[in-house]
Order: C-alpha cells, then sequence, then structure tokens
C-alpha cells in the first residue's frame, strides 16, 4: 500500500537518507524516533505536501514523484491525515470541518449529513456537531480531526503525533480509534515518539534515527 | 450544482465578514465607472451636438457668370443623381440680389450704384454625415470644381478641420480614461483579493491538504470579486442616470432650446456598466488567486 524505494529530502540538510520500507495494505504501524528526525517530512511524502528529491515512492497505487500538480488532490483524497496542529478551521462548526472532507469530494449534502453524523457518533462528539473547535478539548479536537480524517474513507490513513497534546485517557480513546478504522480494512501509519502507544500492541514499528531507519520491529 | 450552493454560500459568508473592505471595494469601482460614465454622457452629448450642428453643414457652389440655362440644368441634375448629395438648392443671382436687397431694406439704393449684378448664382448641396470628415469634404468640393460652368466652391473647411480635432480628442481622452479605469478597477479587486486570500491562507492549505482541488479552493475568491465588481457597477449605473435625468432637467429649466440636443446615454448603457463592472473585477479576482501551488 505504502512503499518507500531509496528515499531521500534535502531542505538545507540531509532529513532523510535512503529511506526504504513498505507497509501492506490493511496494516496499521508505527513510525518513531526523536523529535526532528524526520517522521512529519516522512509522512508529508506520503500526501505529497513534499517531493523526495531522491528514490520513489508509491501511495495506493500513485507513484509521488510522477504526479502532476493537477493529479495531487486525487491522491490526497486517498489520504486521510490526522495533524500535529490540527489543522481545523476555526470560523467553521465541527460538523462543517469534518463534512469540508466530502464537500471536496462533491457529495450530496444528505449523504454528507448521514456520513459526518455517523462518523461524529463514532468519535462520542454527536452531542458537540454545532460547536466550534475553539469551544472543545484538545481531546475532543483531535477527535474531531480523526473523524475528519476517516469520514470520507481514504483507503490510507496517516497520524502525526495524534497523542502529542493528550492525557494518557483521552490517548487511549484515541488509539482505540485508529484501531477500529484499521479493523474496516484501512492501512494506518502512525508517527509518534510516544513508545507506549505501539508497546505490547504487537504492531509493526519503524524505528528512525539521523536521517536514517535504524532497525524495524514486527509485531 | 451541489458545489455551486457550496460556493456561493462561502463566498458570501466572506462578503458579510469582510463588508467593510468590500463595501469600500465597491465604492472604489462604482466611483471609477461613473467618472467613466459621465465622461461618456459628455462625449456623447457633444458628439449628438455636433451631428445636429453639422446636419445642415454643405458646400456652396457658385458658377460662372456666362453660363447658360442648360448648363446650369445639366449641374442641378448630376447634383442630384450624387449619392453623398442630399438636398440640392438654385439660387440665382437676380435672387441673390433680391434677398440682399431686401435684407438691406432702406439701403437697398446701395446697390443700385452696381452697373451689373454683382453676385454669381449659386447651388447650395447639403452633403450626407459620412462627408463630414475635412479630407472627404476636400475631396468632394475639388470634384465639383472640375465641372464645366462652375467657377468656385466653398466650404467651412477650418471649422469643419476643428470640429474634427474636437471629436478625435475626446475619443482620445476616452480611450484613454477607459484604459485608466479598467486598469485601476482591476487593481482595486485584484488588492482586496489577495488580502482576503492572505488572510484565509491557512483555510485554504487545509482544503489543499484535504484534497481540494485548484478551482475549488478558487472560485470563492472568484465569486466575491464577481459580486464586487456588479454591485459597484450597477450602483455606478444607478448613480450615472441620476445624474443624467437630473441634470438634462435642470439644464433645460434654464435653456430650454438645448432640450433638442441634450441626449440621454443609450439603456443599454446601463446594462453594460455592471457586465464591465463585473469583467473587470473577475479578472483582478484571477490575478489576484493565480495559480495555488500544492
Amino acid at each position: 500500500m505504502i512503499q518507500f524505494i531509496d528515499v531521500s529530502k534535502f531542505y538545507e540538510d540531509v532529513v532523510l537518507k535512503d529511506i526504504s520500507f513498505s507497509i501492506n495494505k490493511g496494516e496499521l504501524a508505527f513510525i518513531t524516533g526523536p523529535s526532528g528526525v524526520g517522521k512529519t517530512t516522512l509522512l508529508k511524502l506520503i500526501y505529497a505536501e513534499t517531493i523526495p528529491d531522491e528514490g520513489n515512492i508509491t501511495v495506493a497505487g500513485w507513484e509521488i514523484r510522477d504526479l502532476k500538480q493537477r493529479t495531487i488532490p486525487y491522491l490526497r483524497r486517498h489520504v486521510g491525515v490526522v495533524f500535529q496542529d490540527f489543522r481545523l478551521l476555526h470560523n467553521k462548526t465541527v460538523f462543517d470541518n469534518v463534512a469540508l472532507a466530502l464537500r471536496i469530494h462533491n457529495m450530496h449534502p444528505k449523504e454528507i449529513k448521514e456520513d459526518v453524523n455517523e462518523v461524529l457518533k463514532d468519535v462520542k462528539l454527536k452531542h458537540k456537531t454545532n460547536a466550534f473547535p475553539q469551544h472543545l478539548s484538545g481531546g475532543e479536537q483531535q477527535r474531531v480531526v480523526i473523524a475528519r480524517a476517516m469520514v470520507s474513507r481514504p483507503t490510507v490513513l496517516l497520524a502525526d503525533e495524534p497523542t502529542g497534546n493528550l492525557d494518557s485517557a483521552n490517548s487511549e480513546i484515541v488509539m482505540n480509534l485508529f484501531k477500529e478504522i484499521n479493523a474496516r480494512g484501512t492501512t494506518v501509519l502512525i508517527a509518534t515518539h510516544n513508545e507506549s502507544l505501539f508497546h505490547h500492541t504487537g504492531r509493526r514499528v519503524i524505528y528512525l534515527k539521523d536521517t536514517a531507519i535504524e532497525r524495524e520491529v514486527s509485531g | 450544482m451541489i458545489t455551486l450552493k457550496y460556493f456561493l454560500g462561502t463566498a458570501f459568508k466572506s462578503i458579510w465578514l469582510e463588508k467593510w473592505i468590500n463595501l469600500l471595494t465597491i465604492l472604489s469601482i462604482s466611483i471609477g465607472l461613473s467618472i467613466l460614465c459621465l465622461f461618456l454622457l459628455i462625449t456623447f452629448n457633444v458628439e449628438s451636438f455636433m451631428k445636429q450642428w453639422t446636419s445642415s453643414f454643405g458646400l456652396v457652389v457658385y458658377l460662372d457668370d456666362h453660363i447658360t440655362y442648360e448648363e446650369t440644368l445639366h449641374l442641378e441634375a448630376q447634383f442630384k443623381q450624387d449619392k453623398d448629395v442630399l438636398s440640392v438648392s438654385y439660387t440665382s443671382n437676380v435672387e441673390a440680389l433680391d434677398e440682399i436687397k431686401a435684407s438691406l431694406g432702406a439701403n437697398a439704393v446701395i446697390m443700385d450704384d452696381f452697373k451689373e449684378n454683382p453676385l454669381p448664382s449659386i447651388f447650395e448641396l447639403e452633403l450626407a454625415s459620412e462627408l463630414l470628415d475635412k479630407n472627404e469634404a476636400r475631396q468632394k468640393a475639388d470634384s465639383i470644381k472640375q465641372l464645366p460652368g462652375v467657377n468656385d466652391v466653398q466650404y467651412g473647411e477650418k471649422w469643419l478641420a476643428s470640429l474634427n480635432t474636437i471629436s478625435d480628442t475626446m475619443r482620445l481622452v476616452a480611450v484613454f480614461f477607459a484604459s485608466a479605469i479598467f486598469i485601476s478597477t482591476i487593481f482595486t479587486t485584484y488588492n482586496t483579493i489577495k488580502i482576503f486570500f492572505y488572510r484565509r491562507k491557512e483555510e485554504l492549505k487545509t482544503l489543499k491538504l484535504l484534497g481540494a482541488t485548484n478551482s475549488f479552493a478558487r472560485l470563492p475568491f472568484l465569486i466575491e470579486g464577481l459580486f464586487v465588481g456588479v454591485v459597484g457597477g450597477s450602483v455606478s449605473s444607478a448613480l450615472v442616470f441620476a445624474f443624467s435625468s437630473l441634470a438634462t432637467t435642470r439644464i433645460v429649466e434654464f435653456m430650454p432650446s438645448l432640450s433638442v440636443v441634450l441626449s440621454p446615454l443609450p439603456v443599454q448603457v446601463y446594462l453594460i456598466i455592471p457586465a464591465v463592472g463585473a469583467s473587470m473585477s473577475l479578472l483582478g479576482s484571477l490575478f489576484a488567486v493565480g495559480k495555488i501551488r500544492y
């Protein structure tokens, strides 16, 4: 589902060097490593926010380097992203924030309403439908982001430090949501430096260190 | 259709949220277009005034003293067949002398000092409006001068040249004004939309990351620009119409004779102005939004 072959990315310095790994369809895997090791850049390469300087990346059949500007949106519709900084629109309600992902797909309002309500029920935020993001707690905001990422039923779901700002109770809720999403067949890749998230989960973990893959631990 | 509803909703929500800056943009556009329209109104009236003024424009053909009656008839027939000549009027030298004597009244005796009639017979030719150009008029006069029995041809050459100069200058100024106002309208909308664009940069980035296409992200801005242009143009139409009606009434009150000359702009112009405002604003918005990079 996701394949990296000798991928390198440079900004002013080397960020990632000769990264190769693959994530299978329906897998839930973790990428970990200290802050600044390139976890976020690796995720950005997957949803084509940035393009690799060397090597090839394939995501759900799309070759990232060959993508034209106008085809990037269509790749992104297959990839749900839970952003580290949430990226919620503060002038829109919870409902509208989640619905945005479907409006982009040009879906009928009736279908949008049904799907959004269903997904808000899944993340236990049905009662917050008309609230604005700034009136929600960190954990609730995180769940809105997850709802937005999963509502369009993406093939791949990426999460960047999804529990970074959450307490342990909220972290557990969020992790359970990822497991549920994965159980429905979505490939999930979580970037985190919080080791407690993947300890004893039996899932594959890719360790990054000094711009490269240090080791892979299979579940 | 479904998405259009969303675009319209987003655009109008933004118009309302940014109402003051939008209002200022609408005002700028309407003032610019109103100045242009007022100038058009003046140009239109000057041209219509000149058209009426020149409708009686013609040539005076002075005939030889010894021209025969048959030659005169032949000339008259030739003029009447000429497509450029709208009407022909003949005044014999005898009739001309009588007219002068009549106008001199008691002083008509001074004309008796002349042993012979000093006046020539003339043809007055009214020319078609296409010949109001000074070069065309000169060519026509020259060709008539070559005809047998014609001594001289006169027409208001200098007057016609001045008229042409006024008309050309007004057209040139109109083109300059129109270009300046078009550019300023485009620039005004460009600035407004660019401000909105930067204010909503984060929102746009989120949209793009969620998979929005270029047109999905840009369309609300374009609708906003279009709306501002249409409203600006409509306000301008209303202002110019009100001014034109009021000015015409007031001027005619003071100078009733001008009622024949003063003419309002054609109705189509009032419909074209909002369309012009919309096109210019749309162009400005397109420049402002440009090509969104992913």
